[in-house]
């Protein structure tokens, strides 16, 4: 019987070893993760972002500015079919009235099956931010 | 005599069914607000200072949901996740419009001091959006409000 609880509880450790945090999707990559261009002023980009993060249902960490590029870090709360999930947004100043925004985004638990993939955190966030621009500017950035 | 398996039985599975009522409008992404780029004002920023937002997770609540799931593993596995999440960050800017009034917003959006802004509300909320214009903007709106005075 003890066995048996030992070998659940490293088991369950096992698992929760390969937990994602903050610190996993801030150190990753610069370019990790899904990305969108926006052919518009980096400046009306940016705020667009803001807005559009702000209107979701996640946690907004931190706001930071990093070499130029507008770095949002998020999670998202624990739920009955979740851990939850860590996220981060750059917002990148191509030059030329070009702006890149890359998504990351990963679950606490990787090997949850349930939860809010990449690809649909980055499909709602661009799909506001590219509404966004195109009621002020009368653009479609896709 | 009462019998205590069948109180906590039946008090675990009303707990399950809260936790499950209440957590699961809050498994998918979605939009809460639809968010609108219109400026309220413009003005140059004189002063900016980190504050800490309220958090819409805790600890406690982490800790409460891996609890009811996994028992003391899932209790002891959200109470380690970092605190960071609870301590959600923005600036408060002191902002000086044209007409020399000074005005403190909000925001998540990042500005150095000096910058010229247009401060957006885009939703119901107290936080606005910042966004940087020409410097030029702000100043001649503060000739036009000194030849005012």
């Amino acid at each position: 019987m003890q066995a048996y609880f030992s070998t659940v509880l490293l088991c369950v450790l096992c698992l929760l070893s390969a937990c994602a945090n903050m610190n996993t999707v801030s150190t990753a990559a610069q370019t990790a993760g899904l990305s969108r261009v926006y052919t518009e002023d980096n400046e009306r980009v940016k705020a667009a972002v803001v807005a559009a993060m702000q209107s979701l249902n996640i946690n907004i960490k931190d706001t930071v500015d990093e070499d130029g590029a507008l770095v949002l870090t998020f999670t998202k709360s624990i739920s009955v079919l979740s851990w939850g999930e860590v996220g981060r947004v750059r917002v990148v100043n191509n030059g030329d009235f070009s702006s890149s925004v890359f998504l990351h985004s990963k679950k606490r638990l990787r090997t949850q099956i349930t939860g809010v993939e990449e690809e649909e955190f980055a499909r709602h966030l661009f799909d506001i931010i590219s509404a966004l621009l195109t009621k002020t500017t009368g653009d479609d950035n896709d | 005599m009462i019998d205590l398996t069948q109180v906590f039985t039946k008090t675990l599975w009303i707990v399950i069914g809260v936790v499950v009522f209440v957590g699961c409008s809050n498994v998918d992404v979605k939009q809460t607000s639809t968010p609108v780029l219109s400026a309220m004002f413009s003005g140059m920023i004189e002063g900016r200072s980190k504050v800490i937002l309220e958090p819409n997770e805790s600890r406690a609540n982490r800790v409460a949901v891996g609890f009811a799931f996994v028992g003391p593993v899932g209790a002891v596995a959200t109470a380690v996740t970092e605190d960071g999440f609870s301590e959600p960050g923005a600036y408060r800017y002191n902002i000086r419009q044209g007409t020399g009034e000074q005005k403190a917003v909000v925001s998540r959006s990042v500005v150095e001091i000096g910058r010229c802004v247009e401060v957006i509300s885009p939703d119901a909320s107290d936080l606005d959006v910042l966004m940087v214009i020409a410097s030029d903007r702000c100043a001649q709106v503060d000739t036009t409000a000194r030849a005012l005075k």
